[in-house]
């Protein structure tokens, strides 16, 4: 299924759909996509006003949108919408585009014609980790947490926090500064901060890269599950092979400009 | 180059010591003329006959006091003007003319006009705080500017609050150049204030009281009036000095200096 409204210019192919085909930009199909994710989220949900609902549902799409840097296309007139929760991957070879798609949703990069648009809370894994080095693995983490939004002590957030780190094998590791910690074990704390960060949609810029084929996995697994409420896009080389072809909900493609 | 020991330092230091005063004694010698260059026992005995008097400490204290008041200032200033400049574009590039006029004007003739504009008593301190305020100002914004575009970037899109950022973002950038260089303008500040005491002239200060001898031809207690401008100086800058090591090794701040990219698989 290909959606844009010029296909002759595109050189994205759109979202190239599974079974359950929800990414669309057709309204009618997006409502659709809701209600399903309404039911997931809400069992006994049947009399909520879908209105209401639509609201809470994640949802991402470039309509059209064009990025250039220095009168160099990087983006040429992509369409795609990510609509509800689920596992997305952005693919294509290096110097595609996929980091600068990424950070004109994350709200990151603010030239570019077309449109754009991101209902929830943003979330980011960066290509490098981005930490604070002298602050502590733990620290680092609560950064993207503000207990009191969340009407939870600093310590229940803590214990949070320190849980997302445990399941990434950094339980040991809490109170080390971020600084001496290895390429790969600051990879993973920067994927429990985008993680601890509760976000709506999660943008993952080559999160595996740094990481051994374990904590690949682990890692992959955390993601899948976020995805249950969450719009997790994952730029990638392509061919990780970490979730399975059912686990993707679509796959964006791009292509080399010009 | 070898290091020389400790002990071997000092011997040269007072070695390079003896031959300024040698120098200075046989040149006076030479002259012989007590106007014209005063030998160093008359400065000695001058210095020591001002130091058993309270007026001398009393102009002490009053520089001192006049200066550090500009100097404070010109930091405060320099921080706020600084910091507003580090985080806009827009409002460092308005600011940019001002400091560079403050800065490229020479310190006389600021002084003869503050002399204009603010009177006597209040030209030393306006000196000591336009010599400080652009050095601070520059240090200041360019520190923030500095700060790292990346870590900016995930502070957004984790939301960290405006407080958050500066305070592990842009200061921990900007605190360590901005402390070198408000003690090192500390000094600019003290000789450019008493150059403005001797400007004004007829105050009770340290650079009033070069003026006065200057006036009546009292040139050993010049001498010794500078002499005091001089181990003042040099005190300012011992002090200053101490105090950035100490802030230096103790005050590291938390910063967000960027990961470096995780590169290839890490062995774990």
């Amino acid at each position: 299924m290909k959606h844009g409204r010029s296909k002759g210019r595109k050189r994205a192919s759109g979202a190239a759909l599974n079974a359950s085909g929800a990414a669309v930009n057709d309204p009618a199909q997006k409502g659709r996509g809701a209600s399903s994710c309404s039911e997931r989220g809400n069992a006994s949900g049947l009399e909520k006003v879908p209105s209401t609902d639509l609201e809470n549902v994640p949802f991402a799409s470039f309509e059209g949108v064009t990025v250039r840097f220095d009168g160099k296309t990087v983006i040429d007139d992509l369409s795609f919408s990510l609509d509800g929760p689920g596992i997305y991957l952005l693919e294509g070879p290096s110097g595609s585009g996929k980091t600068t798609v990424l950070r004109v949703l994350a709200g990151l990069e603010n030239a570019y014609e077309g449109k754009r648009f991101v209902n929830g809370k943003v979330s980011v894994i960066f290509q490098e980790p981005r930490l604070f080095e002298d602050f502590s693995v733990l620290e680092n983490v609560m950064l993207a947490v503000d207990p009191k939004k969340r009407g939870v002590t600093r310590r229940e957030a803590e214990a949070v926090c320190a849980g997302i780190l445990g399941r990434l094998g950094l339980g040991a590791e809490l109170s080390k500064k971020a600084g001496e910690c290895s390429g790969g074990m600051k990879q993973r704390v920067a994927a429990a901060r985008a993680l601890a960060a509760e976000p709506d949609v999660l943008l993952a810029d080559e999160p595996f890269s740094a990481l051994d084929e374990d904590n690949r996995r682990t890692e992959a697994e955390l993601l899948a599950e976020i995805s249950s409420s969450c719009i997790v896009l994952i730029a990638t080389h392509g061919g990780e092979g970490l979730f399975g072809e059912e686990a993707v909900k679509a796959r964006i493609r791009l292509d080399m400009p010009g | 180059m070898k290091q020389l020991s400790l002990k071997k330092q000092i011997l040269w230091y007072g070695l390079g010591l003896l031959f300024i005063i040698a120098l200075w004694w046989g040149i006076s010698l030479a002259v012989s003329n007590q106007v014209v260059l005063p030998d160093p026992a008359a400065v000695a005995k001058a210095f020591l006959r001002l130091a058993g008097t309270a007026d001398f400490y009393l102009a002490v204290l009053r520089s001192m006091a006049g200066i550090l008041c500009g100097y404070l200032a010109g930091n405060v200033a320099g921080l706020v003007l600084g910091g507003l400049s580090g985080l806009s574009e827009r409002f460092y590039a308005f600011m940019r003319p001002t400091m560079t006029l403050i800065k490229s004007t020479p310190v006389a003739s600021f002084i003869i006009l503050v002399l204009i504009w603010v009177g006597k008593t209040g030209t030393p301190a306006f000196t000591a705080f336009l010599i400080v305020l652009p050095v601070v100002w520059q240090t200041v914004s360019s520190g923030m500017r500095s700060a790292d575009r990346k870590l900016l970037e995930a502070a957004e899109v984790f939301r960290l609050s405006a407080g958050k950022k500066l305070k592990y973002i842009y200061v921990p950038e900007a605190y360590p150049v901005y402390v070198g260089a408000s003690l090192t303008a500390m000094g600019f500040a003290w000789k450019a204030g008493v150059a403005a005491e001797v400007l004004a002239g007829g105050m009770k200060t340290l650079g009033g009281n070069i003026y006065s001898s200057k006036i009546v031809l009292e040139i050993p207690e010049l001498f010794a009036w500078t002499f005091t401008v001089i181990l003042l100086s040099l005190v300012i800058e011992l002090c200053a000095g101490a105090v950035l090591r100490k802030i230096l090794k103790r005050g590291k701040l938390p910063s967000g200096r960027p990961s470096a990219n995780p590169g290839e698989v890490a062995a774990e």
